[in-house]
């Protein structure tokens, strides 16, 4: 009894403010059941500059596979090297089959050609004519390392572009110490990426049940996953369209955008799969087509950006009403399709259905309020550096990075929210 | 709120109905054995026959690997008709079994639904899907991931299997509440079957019926019938 008056006392002090932002919402989260509502209060304007490294540069390199290296096989691949803020080099490795890129966790990279494993540990998927479609990413404190393993993969696209004559062991052995040295092992990736390859909705909902209803199933499409080896996190990622104008039918334009978005939704589940732990929202905005996604982010075009600008929210689901908007969202958006009670934190009361772009709206208001927004601008060699735009072939979120072929683009501009306006994120600039 | 109940009967009845299956298969094996004499290409189908072929990894090295303990799947031989449903696999269905068309979405693969003779509402309902360029373990272990966000989804399990004539083989099976337009929700079951073959030719032959009555029932030896057909795909 005393020991729950204790806690209960505790929780109260964490509702009303009376202990440190910190370890108020820590108790809070902790001891909600009791019935405190969790207030966090939101961070200082000087708190709110985004944690994560941003991407300064980025160079990609694309091309053909040729069938004369890896048999039977025809498809392209790609790495790209990205220059961060925070100094550190990222690598990622678009582990199309034909590259034949094993990616096991913890296991390290392995390539595969004619059967054999080269400078490799692991190869998974690997059998002929099994489909490998996801892909890695490594992150080095140094250029030259990521030189390497730029080197490592990009010598073997070269080599597999250019047609080779005679047996492909040879091809193999001669090309053993162009891979970034005949000793080279890449390191262990620090994420893998896998995509959601099948188009069709594969659950009992699409076998035609009578009386099905619609709510739910809406227009999210699984892009696909990413696994994160520090954290043990999964990100599931969708790509979403919201359209303004069921708002305004149903009188609740909450949403001052009455256009259509379209972007990429970010799922973060806790590394025990119970909870979620970040929904995120990120869409690119063109001229005079990306103003509802301005209106929607409480920003200003900039009007003399020849590429666009990238538009970020992200929100952190450590009290109940963030975890209530972001359900609200998920269920808007068609990727919780029950009316169920939230799972984290402890319920806040039924859900309600919102129109989707109201749903989508209040998210961002929310991460304007407390949880990361930011933008950047963006310019580029190639027009279509930006998937976003192009249905199916979104490369947002998968990696970080915008899925295209021999391009580079970077960013010359970049501001995030504070609390009350833009501020430059003046690291993120290159 | 059943969830834990739900999830219990779900591993008893697979585990029941695999006792079962095991030794309806020995049975037939043993009936194959005493008529037809030599039908040594069928009864490979038991082994585990791309064990040579098959990628060089165990459960530990990836992420995606389906790490649920296998159920032990085999083909049933159910009556009915052996219908090549999609080029590349054929399905016995029981008679009586209507085609059903829910409608694809575009782009997407190359999919048949049927109707069970028994369905109530469209369930049982046996639905299979077709196409290339699919990574059956990420692909489910993407799915599985994202069923965790949705409380829709329960009681998952995936788990690798083998199947004759399969480069690999999943057991994908959940439960799952389908929300009505009377505001109700629908309890359903779901036992999916996911094949991929050498040549890369992707199958998903999902078996949906309404909660409790997938056990034992035709739609699920339906599933189990599925054979991938030489030469094709």
């Amino acid at each position: 009894m005393v020991i729950v008056l204790f806690i209960s006392a505790l929780a109260i002090a964490a509702g009303s403010g009376v202990l440190g932002a910190q370890y108020e919402n820590l108790l809070c989260r902790a001891f909600s059941w009791f019935g405190t509502s969790c207030s966090t209060p939101p961070p200082l304007a000087s708190d709110r500059e985004p944690d994560d490294a941003c991407v300064v540069t980025t160079t990609t390199t694309s091309r053909s596979i040729g069938v004369t290296v890896v048999a039977d096989l025809d498809q392209g691949g790609s790495v790209t090297l990205e220059t961060m803020s925070d100094g550190t080099y990222r690598v990622t490795a678009d582990a199309q089959a034909a590259l034949g890129i094993g990616f096991g966790a913890g296991g390290g990279v392995g390539l595969t050609i004619d059967d054999k494993k080269v400078g490799g540990l692991v190869q998974a998927g690997g059998g002929a004519g099994l489909t490998a479609t996801g892909g890695a990413a490594w992150t080095f404190d140094n250029a030259g390392d990521a030189q390497k393993l730029v080197d490592f993969f990009d010598r073997k696209i070269a080599n597999a572009t250019t047609p080779v004559v005679g047996p492909v062991k040879e091809l193999f052995e001669a090309g053993k110490n162009l891979f970034g040295g005949p000793d080279y092992v890449p390191p262990a990736p620090t994420e893998y990426m896998f995509a959601a390859g099948v188009k069709g909705n594969l659950s009992a909902s699409a076998v035609g049940i009578e009386g099905a209803g619609t709510a739910g199933i809406g227009a999210a499409v699984e892009l696909g996953a990413k696994y994160d080896t520090k954290t043990n996190e999964t990100t599931v990622y969708y790509s979403a369209t919201y359209d303004g104008s069921a708002d305004i039918r149903q009188g609740l334009s909450e949403a001052s955008a009455s256009g259509e978005i379209s972007g990429v939704l970010a799922v973060t589940i806790s590394p025990d799969g119970e909870y979620l732990t970040n929904v995120s929202f990120e869409t690119a905005a063109y001229g005079e087509a990306g103003y509802d996604a301005h209106v929607l982010f409480n920003s200003v075009a900039n009007g003399g950006t020849a590429g666009g600008v990238v538009l970020n929210a992200s929100v952190d689901l450590t009290d109940s009403e963030s975890a209530r908007i972001a359900y609200d969202l998920l269920r808007a958006s068609g990727v919780s399709t029950l009316p169920s009670q939230y799972r984290y934190p402890p319920s806040s009361g039924p859900a309600v259905d919102i129109p989707a772009l109201s749903a989508l709206q209040r998210l961002v208001d929310a991460s304007l309020e407390r949880g990361e927004v930011f933008r950047q601008d963006v310019t580029g060699s190639s027009n279509t550096a930006f998937g976003i735009d192009a249905s199916g072939e979104i490369g947002v979120g998968l990696g970080v990075r915008y899925d295209n072929s021999s391009s580079e683009r970077s960013v010359t501009g970049a501001q995030y929210y504070d609390g009350s306006r833009w501020v430059d994120w003046t690291s993120c600039v290159g | 709120m059943t969830g834990h109940d739900r999830s219990k009967d779900a591993r008893n009845l697979v585990e029941g109905w695999m006792d079962m299956k095991k030794m309806l298969a020995l049975l037939a094996l043993a009936a194959i054995g005493l008529t037809a004499g030599c039908g040594g290409d069928d009864t490979e189908g038991s082994a585990p026959v791309t064990s040579s072929e098959a990628p060089t990894m165990n459960a530990g090295e990836s992420e995606t690997v389906p790490k649920d303990e296998p159920l032990g799947l085999e083909p049933s031989s159910p009556s009915g008709e052996e219908t090549e449903v999609l080029p590349g696999l054929s399905i016995t269905l029981p008679d009586g079994s209507v085609i059903h068309d829910p409608g694809t979405p575009e782009g997407a693969e190359e999919t048949v639904t049927y109707r069970m003779p028994d369905a109530v509402g469209g369930l049982p309902a046996l639905q299979v899907s077709t196409g290339t360029g699919i990574d059956i373990y990420s692909e489910t272990w993407v799915r599985e991931k994202s069923f965790s966000i949705d409380a829709a989804y329960d009681d998952v399990h995936r788990s690798v299997e083998q199947w004759p004539g399969a480069a690999q083989a999943v057991a994908f099976f959940w439960s799952e509440e389908v929300p009505l337009a009377t505001g109700e929700v629908l309890a359903t079951e779901v036992a999916s079957l996911w094949l991929v073959t050498e040549e890369g030719q992707f199958y998903s032959v999902m078996a949906v019926a309404p909660a409790g009555e997938l056990e034992g029932s035709a739609v699920l030896d339906a599933m189990l019938s599925a054979e991938l057909v030489q030469g094709e795909g």
